[in-house]
């Protein structure tokens, strides 16, 4: 490597107007990792416009001087500063700028000066600095430069091990911040820095031209976000999610959106995902919401190609060229309070998990679980508390003897139908005690009506009415209140009893034996009815019962 | 003679009448729809912006804070280093905007200038710096304003519910109101403002329960002020016959209120709630 002993004034317009095409042409994978502080996506491209604001700041004045390139470089960025990261970065080059003093051109020495300068700016400006963000990168490739410095006064020199030591801190910012950790970032600030200096440094060692567009390259810390052309998305991502009711369906929609190669199998309690992505957090996130998540696997397949070749050079991760997070296998987080209830149909189901129902038991009106059942279900409930939604009275009983069959602390809440299981559902909040739990969920289910509309099983005369077998009959809160031939007509006659002026919402969910159209259809001819209520439907795919509705 | 000059930013949510009224000073954040950027109250109003939102499905709106060079221009233009500043942003773990205005401070070392952090978002923040400005237009000093201010921001009540989730979700700016997300069914959040951030109060049934639940929620902490002046403020974006109807109701319930003000949700708040948002803000002094 060729000795560049100083930088002077042309230099340093040249290498900084490099390096501001170097990061704008690397925006997109420097915000690819943004996950804090707000998870926006935009940290590269707020980087690179402030960067550009503060090179163009350069061509307004004609002074040879370093010092009056890197104020005027400070300004830029003062006045450019977009976002966060922007204003971060103008502090950065606000310290840079006024380390150069009065020198006409940089050293080793005052190069390294400047670059701990910058730091220790930075870190006063910053309300609260945050470790394992830009200023800890800064800051600890910072004091590297100045340790350079010492061995030998040389700009490469410093240059190197200030560079060396950015990617090295840069690499550990997952474990200190733990949202990087989380999402299997590295932070996207401090990626934004690294890309910087890398385009000076390449600038200085020939590597790169000012202006030249260069996105691809083989020794950069930013292997991690680079791309080769033939590989649309870099990540590998691997997990397994333990979690309960993993919802598939929904996981491969929204992993298919952000990547391709995907592979999503196992059961609804434990699910392998494969898929690669460019934005492996994104997935990461979208899986912790259905559980806890195992076996992370993150590798950087550009990286993985260019491995054969590439010697060595420190990449993302120098050692691996992948970031791996072993999470420590353990059991199921316990949590404080859980749910069991009972249900049948599909879209039920998915309805009841998605508002929080641990496990579900499958069951209903001519198909009552047995105590061992739901016991079962309580003991792999991962929770010490237990709160049971039997969502039928024939249930209720059956429910009641599971208190005193385990060891676990369980509450039975005298849910008799599907939408009250809903409605206290709707109350339910895991932060708070299991007590409260049941008073807020009990409460909730005074507030809303049910009706049910099925088939009769067998001539009978119940409630007044003379019922045939196979006549379709509508009950309201389990008692027959209209029965008819036509199942539309029986909904509406019992929506006619159901709803009185203080109802507001009136929902359907249509069962298995009920068309979409059908189910369309008469939400519309109800809604014509009642304009002032709002109405809706959802596919409840329930067996025997048409309709269960709800009104609240 | 030296004078206390208060300085905002855009997310206050409040008109240019009221400001001007107030000599409430503003610096924009900036909206930007693509690559189109702009200066949020100045050229885009709330308006313009939710048609453009709908407008333009695909693309998100992103914001982003305004830089310390626009602190420290608006600072040198409305105040001389003799005056005070009193510099009052958007909640900082919503926004950068308070960093950049902290760095514009330290740019100008002559300077008097006081930051804070409201806290508050919208007119919840909005709010505590018209009470400041009332207090400056009477002569107060600045220990009598900043004790005020304290004392209005404790006594504020807000909630407000949003037609989606998605908007606050997708702009990372959901705070613990994430537990709200997820379900089948159309639930409408009943958030809140907690520690600076979005909290989750309730979730409810639809729409119109959603409303009649804000009403209650502000009516039930705002009943009983003995011998206290009542404040109302209702904010809207793209709401404005919900906000119709709750300021109907709160005349009706409060019709001794000191003021029932109604604000419009401008673009920077609104890029993160999303259209269909509509909150109350109470307070009583």
């Amino acid at each position: 490597m060729a000795d560049v002993t100083i930088i002077d004034g042309d230099t340093f317009r040249q290498m900084i107007s490099a390096a501001s095409s170097y990061l704008l042409d690397n925006k997109e994978r420097v915000d690819a990792l943004n996950v804090f502080p707000v998870p926006d996506g935009d940290t590269g491209t707020n980087m690179s416009l402030t960067f550009k604001a503060a090179s163009d700041e350069l061509g307004k004045i004609n002074s040879k001087k370093v010092s009056d390139l890197a104020q005027a470089l400070a300004r830029g960025a003062l006045m450019g500063a977009r976002g966060n990261s922007g204003v971060i970065l103008s502090q950065l080059l606000r310290g840079f700028g006024n380390e150069t003093d009065s020198l006409e051109s940089l050293d080793g020495a005052a190069l390294a000066k400047c670059l701990s300068g910058a730091a220790k700016m930075a870190y006063r400006a910053v309300i609260k600095p945050v470790e394992g963000t830009i200023l800890t990168v800064a800051r600890e490739a910072g004091e590297a430069a100045l340790r350079a410095a010492r061995e030998k006064n040389d700009v490469l020199h410093v240059l190197t091990k200030f560079l060396n030591a950015a990617r090295e801190s840069l690499n550990n910012t997952p474990k200190l911040l733990p949202a990087l950790r989380d999402a299997g970032v590295v932070d996207a600030g401090g990626a934004g820095y690294v890309v910087i200096w890398e385009g000076v440094f390449k600038y200085l060692t020939g590597d790169l031209k000012a202006e030249e567009k260069v996105t691809v390259d083989d020794t950069t810390v930013f292997a991690g976000v680079l791309s080769e052309e033939s590989i649309e998305f870099h990540y590998c991502t691997e997990f397994i999610i333990q979690g309960r009711n993993v919802p598939q369906v929904d996981l491969k929609d929204y992993l298919g959106g952000i990547g391709d190669s995907l592979i999503v199998v196992g059961d609804e309690d434990m699910v392998k995902v494969h898929v690669h992505t460019n934005n492996p957090g994104l997935a990461l996130e979208k899986a912790l919401k259905y559980g806890q998540l195992m076996k992370i696997k993150i590798e950087n397949m550009v990286e993985q190609n260019r491995e054969a070749v590439a010697s060595g050079k420190a990449a993302w991760s120098a050692n691996t060229g992948a970031v791996e997070f072993k999470s420590t296998p353990k059991q199921e987080v316990e949590r404080e309070v859980g749910i069991v209830t009972v249900a049948t149909g599909e879209g039920i189901t998915e309805i009841l998990r998605s508002l929080g129902a641990d496990k579900i038991v499958a069951g209903g009106q001519t198909m009552n679980p047995s105590t061992a059942d739901i016991l079962e279900a309580v003991e792999n409930c991962p929770a010490k508390n237990v709160i049971i939604l039997p969502n039928n009275k024939n249930i209720l009983t059956t429910a009641a003897q599971v208190p005193s069959v385990t060891d676990k602390n369980v509450f039975v809440i005298e849910s008799k139908t599907i939408p009250q299981g809903i409605k206290a559902l709707l109350s339910y909040d895991p932060d708070i005690s299991p007590e409260e739990n049941v008073k807020s969920m009990s409460e909730a289910i005074k507030e809303v009506k049910t009706g049910e509309v099925t088939f009769a099983v067998r001539d009978t005369s119940m409630n007044g009415f003379q019922i045939e077998e196979k006549d379709i009959i509508g009950l309201a809160e389990g008692k027959i209140e209209t029965v008819g031939k036509d199942v539309s007509t029986v909904v509406k006659e019992l929506v006619k009893k159901l709803v009185d002026e203080n109802s507001a919402i009136l929902t359907l969910y249509f069962g298995a034996d009920v068309s979409e159209e059908a189910a369309n259809e008469l939400l519309d001819e109800l809604q014509e009815e009642y304009p002032d209520l709002e109405l809706e439907m959802y596919n409840g795919n329930q067996p025997l019962y048409y309709y269960l509705i709800s009104v609240e | 003679m030296s004078k206390t000059v208060i300085v905002i930013d855009s997310t206050a949510d409040l008109p240019e009448s009221l400001r001007r009224e107030l000599d409430l000073h503003m610096v924009p954040l900036n909206v930007h729809f693509g690559t189109e950027v702009y200066k949020d109250q100045v050229d885009l109003d709330s308006k313009t912006f939710y048609q453009k939102l709908k407008a333009s499905k695909d693309v998100m709106p992103r914001t982003s804070q305004p830089s310390p060079a626009q602190f420290v221009d608006l600072y040198k233009q409305v105040a001389s280093p003799d005056d005070r500043i009193l510099s009052i942003h958007i909640s900082s773990k919503a926004s950068g905007t308070i960093q950049s205005a902290l760095i514009a401070k330290s740019l100008l070392p002559e300077y008097n200038i006081e930051i804070i952090d409201s806290e508050g978002l919208s007119i919840h923040y909005g709010m505590q710096a018209v009470e400041m400005a009332k207090l400056a237009q009477q002569g107060a000093s600045v220990e009598q304003i900043l004790e005020h201010r304290k004392r209005v921001k404790e006594s504020i009540e807000v909630c407000f519910t949003v037609e989606t989730l998605e908007y606050l979700h997708k702009n990372g700016r959901i705070g613990t109101a994430n537990a709200f997300l997820g379900t089948v069914l159309s639930i409408k959040p009943i958030l809140s403002i907690e520690n600076g951030m979005v909290s989750g109060v309730e979730k409810v049934r639809g729409r119109k329960k959603a409303v009649k639940r804000l009403v209650e929620y502000i009516v039930d902490k705002m009943i009983d002020a003995p011998g206290q002046k009542l404040y109302l403020g209702i904010v809207q974006g793209d709401a404005e016959e919900e906000a119709d109807g709750i300021e109907a109701e709160l005349r009706a319930i409060f019709p001794k209120a000191e003021s029932i003000q109604r604000f419009d949700m401008g673009p920077i708040i609104g890029s993160h709630a999303g259209p269909g948002t509509v909150g109350i803000i109470g307070y009583k002094l």
